[in-house]
Order: C-alpha cells, then sequence, then structure tokens
C-alpha cells in the first residue's frame, strides 16, 4: 500500500507494538485478522499523514481506490457515520458470491491493484474493473436503501 | 473527515469473518498452501478422464446412417436427348447415391455419330449429375430429327427399393428378407458346428432382390436383359459356408448374363463375334415386367470384419430404335451404338436387417 520499504516497516513495528499493548485486555477471536485490522489502520493512518505533509508519495493504490469513492461523495455527510456504513457493508459482504466478495475485499480492504487481482483470480482486467464498477453501484444502492440521505 | 475517508474506515472495521476469509484466500497457510496444486491437478486429471470416458461413449451412441435411417432423397434429373434414325445415341447411367453405406450418382455420356455404322464414334460426356434440364447440343445435324427421347428420372431411395424411371421406364429395386431355418440336426451329419452355424445365419437372412422394370411411358421401348450382382468378399460362400475369398479387398461377382454383356463380360469373350444371338428383344409394353426377380443372398453372418457391403448392379440394354434384325434377336457388333444402358447400382449393408 504504501510503496515504500522503509514505510512499511515502519507500519509493521507500529502496527507489533499495538498487538502487544491492545493484548490484553482485547481478545481477539482471530489473531490473524485483528493483526490485518490494525496494520491496515497504520498503513492509511501512514498514507494519509504523508499525503497531508505533502510529502513524496509513490502513486499508491490508495490514491486510486480514492478516486473509485467518488460515489460516496453523493452521500449527505451529516447522515453517514462509520458505524452503520460498517454494518451495511458487513450485509452487503453477506450478500456478494464468493468470488465478488474476494474481488471487493482486495481492492477496498487491501487496496490491491486492479492488475494483480485479475491475474490472481484469472479474470481479464476489463471484466475485474466493471465487476467493480457494479459492486460500487450496488452497495451505493443498498445504502440508500438503508436510509443514508443522498 | 470526507465520506471517502469515513468509508475507507468503515471498510477497516468489518466483521472478522470477513476478513478472516479473505486472508484464507488469499494467503493460504498451513497444509492448504500445499493444497493447492494437488487439488488443481486432480480436478485436471478427473476432467481429463470423464471426457475420455464420455466421448466413446458418444461416439458408440452416434446413430449410423444405415439404409433404414437415411432420408429419402428426391433428385429429379431431366436430360433432353435427341433421337433419331440415323443419329446414334448411347447413354450410359450410373448411379451412385452419396451417403455412408449408399452411393447414388449418375453420369450420363452421349455419343453421336452421324452414321450408324461408324465404330470409331465420339463420345462427349454430359455433367454427372444435373438437377436442371439440360439439352444435348443440337450442332450435329439432323436431317430428319424425330420427337426427342425424354430420359426423365427421379431417384427415391427407401430402407427396402430403390426406383427411378428413365424414359418411361420404371425401374423398381426391392429388396426382401425371406430367410429359412435349416435342419441343424441334419447339416450337423455333414459340417461341423461352426458351419453348421453358419449356414444357419446364411439361410436367416436369405434376401431376394427383385429388380423389374415397366414401361409407364408412352412410347413402345424394346430392350433384353442383362443384370449381375457383385457381391464383396464374405458375402458370398461356398456352400460348406466358407467365405470364397480370404482377401478382403477381393469382390466375388456373380454374372447373370442372358445372352449380352456389352461391358465385359460376353462381348469381351468374343470379339470377333459377327453376329451375337441373344433373346429377342422384347417390346416393354405398358405393365410388362421385363426383368424376373434378381437373385441375391447375402451373408449377413460370419466374420463381420470383412465385406460388409453388397452391390448389386443392374444394366438394362433399351434400345430406342431397334432394327428389323434386332426385333428378331440378331445382334450386330454395329449395332452397339444403339443402345441405351441404364445401369443401376444397388449399394446394400448387407448388415442391414430387411424386413
Amino acid at each position: 500500500m504504501t510503496k515504500n520499504d522503509s514505510i512499511a516497516e515502519e507500519c509493521m513495528n507500529d502496527t507489533l507494538l499495538d498487538i502487544w499493548n491492545s493484548i490484553p485486555p482485547e481478545k481477539p477471536k482471530s489473531v490473524g485478522s485483528y493483526a490485518c485490522m490494525i496494520a491496515r489502520r497504520r498503513a492509511v493512518d501512514r498514507v494519509r499523514k504523508e499525503s497531508a505533509k505533502k510529502r513524496y508519495m509513490p502513486e499508491t493504490e490508495y490514491i486510486s481506490v480514492y478516486e473509485e469513492l467518488a460515489f460516496m461523495d453523493d452521500f449527505s455527510e451529516d447522515t453517514v457515520n462509520k458505524i452503520e456504513i460498517t454494518r451495511i457493508i458487513d450485509d452487503f459482504l453477506d450478500g456478494l458470491s464468493a468470488t465478488n466478495r474476494e474481488i471487493f475485499m482486495s481492492r477496498y480492504y487491501d487496496f490491491e491493484s486492479v492488475d494483480s487481482i485479475s491475474a490472481r483470480l484469472h479474470m481479464s482486467k476489463n471484466t475485474l474493473t466493471v465487476r467493480l464498477s457494479r459492486l460500487r453501484m450496488s452497495l451505493a444502492e443498498k445504502m440508500e436503501k438503508e436510509g443514508i440521505g443522498v | 473527515m470526507n465520506n471517502r475517508d469515513l468509508f475507507i474506515d468503515a471498510m477497516g472495521a468489518v466483521a472478522s469473518r470477513h476478513v478472516e476469509n479473505h486472508i484464507k484466500r488469499v494467503q493460504p497457510m498451513g497444509i492448504r498452501k500445499y493444497l493447492v496444486y494437488p487439488v488443481s491437478a486432480v480436478i485436471y486429471a478427473a476432467a481429463c478422464i470423464a471426457v475420455l470416458a464420455v466421448i466413446p461413449l458418444i461416439v458408440i451412441n452416434m446413430p449410423k446412417e444405415t439404409p433404414g435411417n437415411v432420408p429419402q432423397k428426391t433428385l429429379p434429373v431431366e436430360i433432353t436427348l435427341p433421337v433419331t434414325t440415323e443419329n446414334v445415341i448411347e447413354t450410359t447411367i450410373e448411379e451412385t447415391e452419396t451417403s455412408v453405406l449408399d452411393t447414388t450418382s449418375e453420369s450420363v455420356t452421349t455419343e453421336e455419330t452421324t452414321e450408324p455404322v461408324t465404330e470409331t464414334s465420339e463420345t462427349t460426356p454430359a455433367p454427372a449429375v444435373i438437377p436442371t434440364e439440360t439439352t444435348t447440343p443440337a450442332s450435329v445435324p439432323e436431317p430428319e430429327p424425330k420427337p426427342a427421347l425424354q430420359i426423365s428420372e427421379q431417384v427415391m431411395l427407401s430402407p427396402t427399393s430403390a426406383m427411378r424411371t428413365v424414359n418411361g421406364l420404371e425401374f423398381k429395386v426391392t429388396v426382401t428378407k425371406n430367410g429359412s431355418e435349416i435342419n441343424e440336426e441334419e447339416h450337423r451329419k455333414y459340417f461341423d458346428e461352426e458351419t453348421v452355424q453358419r449356414l444357419k445365419k446364411y439361410w436367416e437372412n436369405h434376401v431376394t432382390v427383385h429388380l423389374s422394370v415397366e414401361n409407364k411411358g408412352n412410347e413402345t421401348v424394346y430392350g433384353c436383359e442383362y443384370y449381375r450382382a457383385m457381391f464383396p468378399m464374405g458375402a458370398a460362400m461356398y456352400a460348406d459356408g466358407q467365405p470364397t475369398s480370404e482377401d478382403p479387398s477381393e469382390y466375388t461377382t456373380y454374372l447373370f448374363v442372358q445372352d449380352f454383356d456389352p461391358y465385359s463380360g460376353y462381348q469381351r469373350a468374343e470379339p470377333n463375334a459377327e453376329n451375337i444371338t441373344f433373346n429377342p428383344i422384347i417390346p416393354m409394353d405398358s405393365g410388362f415386367t421385363i426383368m424376373p426377380p434378381v437373385y441375391g443372398s447375402l451373408y449377413n453372418g460370419g466374420d463381420a470384419t470383412i465385406g460388409k457391403k453388397l452391390e448389386i448392379r443392374a444394366t438394362l440394354a433399351v434400345f430406342a430404335n431397334p432394327s428389323e434384325n434386332m426385333k428378331n434377336g440378331i445382334f450386330t457388333k454395329d449395332d452397339i451404338d444403339d443402345l441405351v444402358f441404364v445401369d443401376i447400382v444397388i449399394p446394400w449393408d448387407r448388415n442391414t436387417v430387411v424386413e
């Protein structure tokens, strides 16, 4: 995600420290997913920080994912809250097929590049892009249905 | 924080089950990462085996095109041939039906000479299969043109019969099964068991081929009969049930030639004969059957790997304008050009059950 080895290493150290500090009292069901969640949060924070400082950041997938999420701008900020969005995304993921769920998670959780996902799932890049677009549209529809104001 | 950042953060907080499944898929751990390739290999091998096992079944179950299930075809061919007393016409029609087991095609050669006694006449072959009307070139001067001899034929094949009409003559071929049972006990006195079983099969599958010709046209046409049956090796047998030859490429030919075989037999045997006597040509009036049933025995048993097809050829010599000599049964070499030969090929699969 960071496209920088030293930053990635720092994120890793911060993640391990966070895990060390948080367990206990936290008792995660899955240590792997818990560590993953912390690492992601650390990496996202770091990328945001670097971007805010206008430092040099190579073209990261974070940027392209960020651009893809333009549909979120249609929703009113007053009606969007993180817990509600998380619940909607959970429901949305539950309703997806395994492949679509894999695509969605790879792109918006791991910030994996389209090329990498298409190669891993043996899909053409075009097919993957179309699928992602449809997934975003259906998520937006679901959010509207769930009462997120436009 | 705008909505996009909020979404990214919300994604980071999705239920751990989704993250867990995702990690398992992206990064298989433990024995799972070793199972990827063997599982793929097993699936691939299973698919290959399934395909290899299914293809022979499909091929075996494919319906074979036997005379029984070959769709009936109607090939109307109409050819106009001018016939005069001076002009000599020789027409040979071969019939071969294109199918897996049957073949019927037609080729027409027309020979015209200005003098009927000339032997060195030129031959002008016409197209083999003419789906439309064809007229022979009228460039040859005809002093006294007579009404054209219309040859219109219709080929119809059915499982047990083939019929076509040429020049008003209807050729009808019917194959009927009239097998009989043998007295096995009696045969066992003279033959071993294998031979008895062969003979049993032979007589059970005895088939008679009827070839009849009826004149349904308006004109009186004369003809003499000539027919032969060709059996592939294995179809014909000696009396003890043994095939006549062990060579699969060899055809055993039975010739039933009555007095005259313009193609091979009789004439070649006596090339210098001045006159050939044959049965008086018969006016083929309406309803008259010129040909008696052609005898044919199809051996349907024994070694099925050889001699699977039977071919019966029947040739009729038709005289459009016979001379008085010919009507009296005296045929000279010069008269050969005055013939219309109709050569019928009846392809037959001896393994086909004839009811």
